[in-house]
């Protein structure tokens, strides 16, 4: 009896050990032991696309990114074209002594470098990411057309715009406009007449979805609209030589009564004057405060040389008279030298201060390059007279007579080239790109180049920048540029 | 999860009341004692076991009792009488009552009914040992004890002998002879091979174990004046490479066990587990910003990149770490175990009088070598030289041009500083106090422990780093020994206040003051080197951090029946973490029109865990069989928050947010939980042969759906061949061989969390024009799964002379396929990194040697030396389509994944001056293109191999311990990571020699003040590594304890006086500060010497 009290006991007890072991067996390998809720500080794309504030934030945040994603005050749209483009031509001179900048200046790029890295590779591949994103999301979004369609048009604009400046500064890069890493983690580059295919295609879709004024900017000229897709479109046909389609969209341009030459030449960059076609807003709550990034770049401070000046080249082309000498140049004394410094923005590090209204917006596109564009379209198409006219009307607006040179092509050509140099100096790399799609740039820097300090002479192969050796490693069928 | 618990404490509590609740009568006057025991014994089922005298000398009894439970029965019984009664399962034991010890059964001779042995195994603190064997020697057969340390054995011959052996103790043999029973006390074992060591959810020894487990134990701890226990490990445990990253005490260390295991750039940290609690921190990083450790808020790593866990762990408070290396010590933990496991056990209380210690010390900090750089007319004239060189003497005095000339034209040029002394010079200063009180019965015992530690840096600017801490040890049996409670508390506050002065030991040497006559900081002075004097603006800029850490465990195991123990483990560790650091306005450039920020983190990291675990122990024949079967679930969740606030326009208010202009907030998330269930079988035939199977699946929410769970195993076996007669006979000196394999898999878990789901958030993003703006964070990988290592070591281990010698052999083979890591993509994707799954297969291979030895061991005096010494090849051994992918530059099938691709050197060219270099491809230039095209080729900087040696003299109360440690590796040579000779930087004076004239052979190049490229690729050549080999004084520790004589005379019951070194000096070829950071502007780690005492009442 008792033997069997005991077996009783003993197996009861065997019983619950196994029971609880099985327990322990469920309780841990349902899912449900491993379910862990979402970040509670993130959501997914198919959410960010599934509702019209959210996706609205998703563009938004393109424009955050140029304006904050930088290094020392510059970044990939937001400066950098305008200051290390400005330094590798005729126009800047750094008294920056680092060796980053020396570089740029004596064209002499390695392909470590480190700004070349992030502000024109890194940056610009994440912000064509988001766009991307932005255009998958919103493509395959249910949210009605008519509510995400203009976001989608500012997406493939913004795209279009970083690929301008890729194109423009490497030559043939990877055209990415897919957010699958896998596919084009391996992409080589692709020719720059596929970039350029691309950009059109992009600036047409903008064409069509972007609405004709700022009414869902509040008015302010700080985001996209069709006439910014057609002024980069403008210039997208000038540079690929599509001269009727230039003359076309910059005519659009400068037929829309909403746009006209500002008067007076220290308001052309004030916040939506009548010139800007597309600004950038500063966020007065950052550094650098009210001040535009270039502005707080270059203007110097307390009489101490500026980091970066007009270079002797640029200084010596202002013709005589030029209003545009006064107006949107500057000079400072530091121990008896005299430094001159581009004042097209006019508050700088030392004068910016936290909060308040801006006082100027850094200017993308403005209708004075649209001028420019027709004249040399036209010029390009043997329209010698329209082109004058055109070259005339910017030519006046600085205090300048009339253009009264020899009128065969080449001269005029010649005269709307130095129009160029001097009407959209220290603005976005212009002079480097146009010495570049010219092709005169050879004659140009190989007498520039061996005059800087430092400067020995020039190559040719100089004038792309080097694809960052980082990503050769990362990308074995990434190719490099002759010479680096 | 919860649920489980309370059925468990539930049941347990059933059986237990099953097991007492039978009801009794009887009804006798005047019987024998003997004769009631034989009533109830009827009508219950138990077993009684007694002395017969001790029955006998109780007398008779009278009672009168009707349906009362078996306790009031036996109360009822015992009653007047001199005895008294225990239960432990269904055995009733009956014993007199003790007036002189506390009450505890102690049996001094046991007689069982007849046919039957019956016994007790004990401690020498009189603690039963359950669970311990009892073999017939002649029958190899026998049983185990139970939680009583009782057993019986029937049918016993009267010349057997029986084997009574428990881990940890020395066995021993007891003869039969005729007798009934059995008091068997064991000794604990003093030879390291019996003596227990931690393993994964139990213990074993050395001696028996089938897996690799190393141990270093408080002794060795303790004579190491380090803050961090992670330092206590540099060079004591073979393979296990443990560096310092910077020389701030909080900074998190670099651990590796056993070499790289993967490609990418995860962690290689092993599994930390705390008094049984994982330590589990998630890493957060913020693109290129990460901080480690504790403090994860990306934006403020503070000076020392981040804050090492362990900074919150007093050594002084740890038992042993354990290190375990192979498949068959750390399959069980699964998904874990990859990279190895370190268990760190902390004191606990022994069985005795009650120990009050106190251990202070006083220690100075200095750093350990300076370098000799250049004076000022050295400096000056390779200035100008190098001007000189450049064809710039035209631009030199030219105004214009000041601004690239500064350091010759603007500053003066008579000044002197050097740097290194200016930032690094001070003695540090530290200050150690520890106390405990400890001590315990033979039922509970208890420690705790109190530390207060104060650091001072070597920067000659402030920096001071503070820990208190608290620990807890309480452990309890019941009577019956059945049910068994422990608790351990660690409690610890950690605050480190620093500054960051790298980057700063290169200034020109003429530079200005740091600090105006007004004490700011010198901006217009140093104009226009804003670089650099802004890094002295950090000296301005203080950062702080406070980190609060609570590490808890609560066990309560409980046996069931003979043999089989519940258990359960509740563990939970907090770490919450205050940081700020401010930038106030005197910190900066005061001509940009600067306004004050301040910045504060916060961040809390929560982690529980409760493992539920079933143990049974058993004979089967003459082997001993352990079964344990458990479950595991853990949860993590991390809050962390940062907020900003800037634009201050006065730097008084920086410590308040709510005063800032402008604030901006950000915050960290993170949660994760595993859930497991493991088992592991333990066949130990008479030790002489043991198998050991273990498996775990796991389940871990860092993968996507449908890839969260994984089964992980091993199988492990030894060989004791010195058990064998035929071996004892011939070689009895040799007193343990052993031959010992395991073979298993584990896996990785450290990755990043949500890697799986597409991220978009405003965390880290400004609105544009005040609309809410989203970016995305990182590309997302639904499709990666468990990372699997297969590991396999075989080992042979053997004891010499009584084990005064002890010598480990073992080789191993680990292989990881299937790799999960931070793929690197090309920027051109958006994102520089993905998480996933890559089918490239690395192996490691390697050979460890662990010797020690007691070369003399008598009363007066000894002497041990102990060495270790590890070889670790790493190597590629597949990688499908490696051509095709972002590594076809970098790695290469058959050669070791820690490669640096580079130029050969050929040295300075006699005729230009310039560096020159090997074209490979004969293409006419020299490029550093990655593959065909460029020149590079590659070079192995896995260190060849490192290890220690430790010796430890004692003489009567003198003790002198002496610890090496030594590496052979190739390192950064310390030249190549300075600026190109010639520019604006400080250089040693090995520099000097240059070429300047053609026909020169010089050493270094020409200088120059504006780099060619000859010079950025001399940075990418073999030139830029050179033999990093050292040895290192780590430690050394002298000693004196007062005889007992003189320490009793003051009430004392141990007195030592000590003197302590840490870092002490090193041997090297290595031209630099330190062989290990190699770089010469971070912080170097400094040497540390100390003195105290030590006494114990």
């Amino acid at each position: 009896m008792n033997t069997i009290i005991h077996k009783l006991v003993d197996s009861v007890r065997w019983v619950v050990s196994v029971y609880l072991a099985l327990l322990v067996v469920c309780c841990v390998s349902c899912n449900k032991s491993v379910h862990i809720p979402p970040p509670a500080n993130s959501i997914t794309t198919s959410q960010v696309f599934s509702d019209s504030s959210d996706l609205a934030a998703a563009i938004s945040g393109i424009y955050s990114q140029i304006e904050y994603a930088n290094t020392g005050g510059i970044g990939f749209c937001n400066g950098a074209q305008t200051i290390w483009c400005g330094v590798s031509a005729d126009e800047l001179v750094p008294s920056d002594v680092s060796a980053d900048a020396q570089k740029f200046y004596i064209n002499e790029l390695a392909s470590t470098s480190g700004i070349v890295l992030s502000d024109f590779w890194i940056r610009p591949y994440n912000f064509i990411y988001q766009a991307n994103a932005s255009i998958e999301g919103l493509q395959a979004s249910k949210v009605a057309d008519s509510v995400k369609n203009h976001y989608l048009g500012e997406a493939k604009f913004l795209r279009a715009l970083f690929y301008f400046y890729m194109v423009n500064t490497f030559g043939d890069v990877p055209n990415v406009t897919s957010t699958a890493f896998a596919k084009t983690s391996l992409y080589p580059r692709a020719p720059k007449s596929e970039i350029y295919q691309q950009i059109l295609s992009d600036l047409k879709d903008a064409q069509t979805f972007l609405p004709a004024d700022y009414s869902y900017s509040g008015g302010q000229r700080t985001r996209a609209n069709r006439w910014a897709a057609t002024a980069l479109l403008a210039r997208v046909y000038l540079y690929t030589g599509d001269w009727a389609d230039a003359i076309a969209q910059s005519g659009a341009l400068i037929n829309e009564p909403m746009y006209g030459l500002s008067g007076d030449l220290n308001a052309v960059f004030s916040p939506n004057s009548t010139e800007a076609i597309l600004q950038w807003r500063p966020n007065t709550d950052y550094l650098p405060f009210d001040a535009t990034a270039e502005g707080a770049q270059i203007l110097p401070v307390q009489g101490l040389p500026p980091a970066f000046y007009v270079s002797p080249q640029l200084l010596s082309a202002f013709e005589p008279n030029d209003q545009r000498r006064i107006a949107w140049v500057d000079s400072v004394n530091s121990d008896g030298v005299d430094y001159f410094v581009p004042y097209k923005y006019k508050v700088g590090q030392d004068q910016h201060t936290p909060g308040g209204t801006p006082t100027e917006y850094y200017t993308v596109l403005r209708l004075a390059e649209q001028y420019l564009i027709r004249a040399e379209a036209k010029a390009q198409q043997q329209d010698v007279s329209g082109a004058t006219d055109d070259l005339n009307i910017i030519r006046s607006r600085a205090g300048l007579p009339a253009y009264a040179g020899a009128t065969d092509q080449a001269s005029v050509l010649s005269a709307i080239m130095h129009e160029r140099q001097i009407e959209l100096f220290a603005e976005w790399g212009h002079r480097w790109y146009d010495l570049k799609r010219t092709g005169e740039i050879d004659a140009v820097m190989s007498v520039v180049t061996p005059q800087k300090v430092g400067g020995s002479s020039w190559n040719t192969n100089q004038q792309l920048f080097p694809i960052p050796l980082n990503e050769l490693g990362t990308d074995p069928n990434l190719t490099q540029n002759p010479g680096y | 999860m919860k649920m489980t618990l309370v059925l468990l404490t539930f049941a347990c509590l059933h059986v237990y009341s099953r097991g007492t609740a039978q009801s009794v009568s009887l009804k006798v006057t005047n019987a024998p004692v003997i004769t009631v025991l034989e009533e109830i014994k009827k009508q219950t089922g138990y077993d009684f076991f007694f002395n017969v005298k001790t029955l006998e000398s109780a007398g008779n009894v009278t009672v009168a009792i009707q349906n009362v439970s078996l306790q009031q029965a036996l109360d009822a019984c015992f009653t007047g009488t001199s005895l008294t009664y225990s239960i432990t399962g269904k055995v009733i034991v009956i014993s007199e009552k003790e007036n002189a010890t506390n009450g505890d059964v102690q049996p001094q001779t046991m007689n069982g009914p007849p046919g039957e042995f019956r016994g007790r195994v004990t401690n020498a603190n009189g603690q039963p040992l359950s669970g311990a064997n009892v073999i017939i020697k002649r029958i190899h057969r026998g049983t185990i004890t139970n939680a009583n340390g009782e057993f019986t054995l029937r049918d016993l011959k009267d010349g057997d002998i029986l084997i009574v052996s428990f881990v940890g103790y020395k066995s021993q043999e007891i003869p039969v002879k005729g007798r009934g029973g059995a008091e068997v006390t064991l000794e604990l074992a003093k030879n390291e091979l019996d003596k227990v060591v931690v393993q994964a959810y139990g213990k074993t020894s050395q001696r028996l174990a089938t897996g690799n487990i190393a141990t270093v134990t408080a002794e060795e701890i303790e004579k190491q004046p380090v803050v961090n226990p992670l330092q206590a490990l540099q060079g004591r445990v073979a393979g296990l490479d443990v560096s310092q990253t910077i020389g701030y005490v909080s900074a998190p260390f670099h651990v590796e066990l056993r070499g790289r295991n993967t490609i990418g750039q995860f962690p290689t940290d092993p599994l930390y587990i705390i008094d049984g609690v994982p330590l589990t921190v998630p890493e957060i990083t913020n693109g290129s910003t990460t901080s480690r450790g504790f403090v994860q808020n990306p934006y403020m790593g503070g000076p020392a990149g981040g804050q090492s866990p362990f900074f919150s762990i007093n050594p002084a408070d740890i038992e042993t770490i354990t290190v375990l290396k192979d498949a068959d010590a750390t399959s069980i933990y699964g998904s874990r175990g990859a990279n190895g496991v370190i268990i760190i056990t902390t004191k606990s209380g022994s069985v005795g009088k009650t120990n009050f210690e106190v251990h202070f010390y006083q220690g100075m900090s200095a750093v350990t070598r300076h370098y000799d750089l250049m004076n000022t007319p050295e400096y000056l004239a390779m200035r100008r030289e190098a001007i000189h060189n450049d064809g710039y003497d035209k631009y030199l005095n030219n105004p214009q041009f000041k601004t690239y000339f500064y350091d010759l034209v603007m500053w003066d040029t008579t000044g002197y500083t050097d740097w290194q002394k200016y930032l690094w010079g001070n003695i540090g200063k530290t200050t150690n106090v520890q106390a405990s009180l400890s001590g315990g019965n033979k039922q509970t015992s208890f420690r705790l422990g109190a530390g207060y530690e104060h650091i001072t840096d070597i920067t000659t600017f402030q920096g001071a780093n503070q820990r208190g801490s608290l620990h807890f040890n309480f452990s309890h049996k019941s009577l019956d020994q059945k049910l068994n409670v422990s608790f351990t508390n660690l409690y610890t506050i950690a605050n480190t206040n620093m500054v960051d002065v790298s980057a700063l030991v290169l200034a020109p040497p003429n530079a200005p003051p740091v600090f105006d006559k007004n004490g700011n900081i010198n901006f217009l002075g140093w104009y226009p080197a804003q670089g650099l004097i802004a890094n002295f603006g950090r000296l301005k800029q203080p950062y702080e951090g406070t980190t609060y850490f609570i590490n808890s465990r609560l066990g309560v195991g409980y046996e069931l029946v003979k043999g089989l123990t519940a258990s359960v483990s509740l563990g939970y560790s907090n770490a919450s973490v205050n940081q700020t650091k401010q930038i106030p306005i005197i910190s900066q450039d005061p001509t940009r029109n600067p306004t004050g920020s301040s910045q504060f983190g916060y961040n809390t990291n929560l982690n529980w865990i409760a493992e539920p675990e079933i143990k049974y122990n058993t004979l089967i024949g003459p082997a001993k069989l352990e079964v344990l079967v458990g479950g595991s679930t853990q949860s993590v969740s991390l809050n962390g928050s940062y907020v900003e606030g800037n634009n201050y326009v006065n730097d008084n208010l920086l410590g308040s947010v709510a005063n800032a202009p402008h604030k901006d907030a950000f915050d960290y998330y993170s949660r994760f939980k595993y859930a497991a269930i493991f088992g592991r079988v333990n066949y130990n035939w008479e030790n002489k042969y043991i198998v050991n199977i273990s498996a775990r699946r796991d389940g871990s929410s860092r993968f996507g759906p449908g890839k969260q769970f994984g089964n992980f195993g091993a199988v492990g076996a030894a060989w004791i061949f010195s058990e064998e007669h035929f071996f004892k006979n011939l070689l009895p000196f040799v007193s343990l061989g052993k031959i010992r394999g395991s073979y298993g898999t584990t896996g990785n878990d450290q990755i990043g969390d949500y890697q799986y789901l597409t991220r978009w958030s405003g965390t880290n993003i400004v609105p544009y024009e005040g609309n809410p703006s989203y970016v995305p964070l990182q590309h997302a990988n639904p499709d990666y799964q468990w990372q699997v290592n297969r590991k396999l070591e075989l080992a042979l281990d053997l004891g010499f002379i009584s084990d005064k010698v002890h010598a480990v052999l073992a080789w191993y083979r680990n292989r990881c396929d299937n790799q999960l890591i931070n793929y690197p993509l090309p920027y051109l994707t958006g994102f520089p990194f993905v998480t996933a799954n890559w089918p490239a297969d690395v192996e490691n291979t390697g050979i460890e040697l662990n010797v020690s030895g007691k070369i003399i061991d008598q009363k007066d005096w000894s002497w041990n030396v102990s060495f270790n010494l590890a070889r670790n090849t790493n190597k590629l051994i597949a990688f499908p389509n490696l051509q095709q992918s972002v590594y076809a530059n970098s790695l290469f099938i058959g050669q070791s994944l820690d490669l640096g691709l580079v130029l050969h050197s050929l040295g300075v060219d006699p005729q230009t001056g310039t560096n020159a270099f090997q074209d490979k491809n004969k293409d006419g230039t020299i490029s550093t293109t990655p593959g065909p095209a460029g020149d590079l080729y590659p070079i192995n900087l896995a260190p060849k191999f490192y290890g220690g040696l430790g010796t430890d003299i004692r003489y009567e109360g003198l003790q002198l311990s002496l610890f090496f440690e030594f590496k052979k590796k190739i390192g950064a040579n310390a030249f190549a990571t300075l600026p190109t000779p010639g520019q604006q930087f400080n250089q040693p004076v090995e520099v000097l020699n240059r070429w300047q004239h053609p026909g020169d052979k010089a050493e270094f190049a020409r200088y120059i003040t504006n780099n060619q490229v000859s010079d950025n690729y001399l940075r990418s050549s073999d030139a830029a590594f050179t033999d990093a080999s050292f040895i290192r004084l780590n430690n050394f520790s002298l000693s004196y304890t007062l005889p007992a004589k003189l320490s009793k005379r003051a009430a004392m019951t141990n007195c030592r006086f000590f003197l302590q070194g840490q870092n002490i000096f090193v041997i090297t070829k290595y031209k630099g500060v330190d062989p290990e950071t190699q770089t010469f502007s971070n912080m170097p780690p400094a040497k540390i010497i100390a003195g105290g005492i030590d006494i114990t009442f």
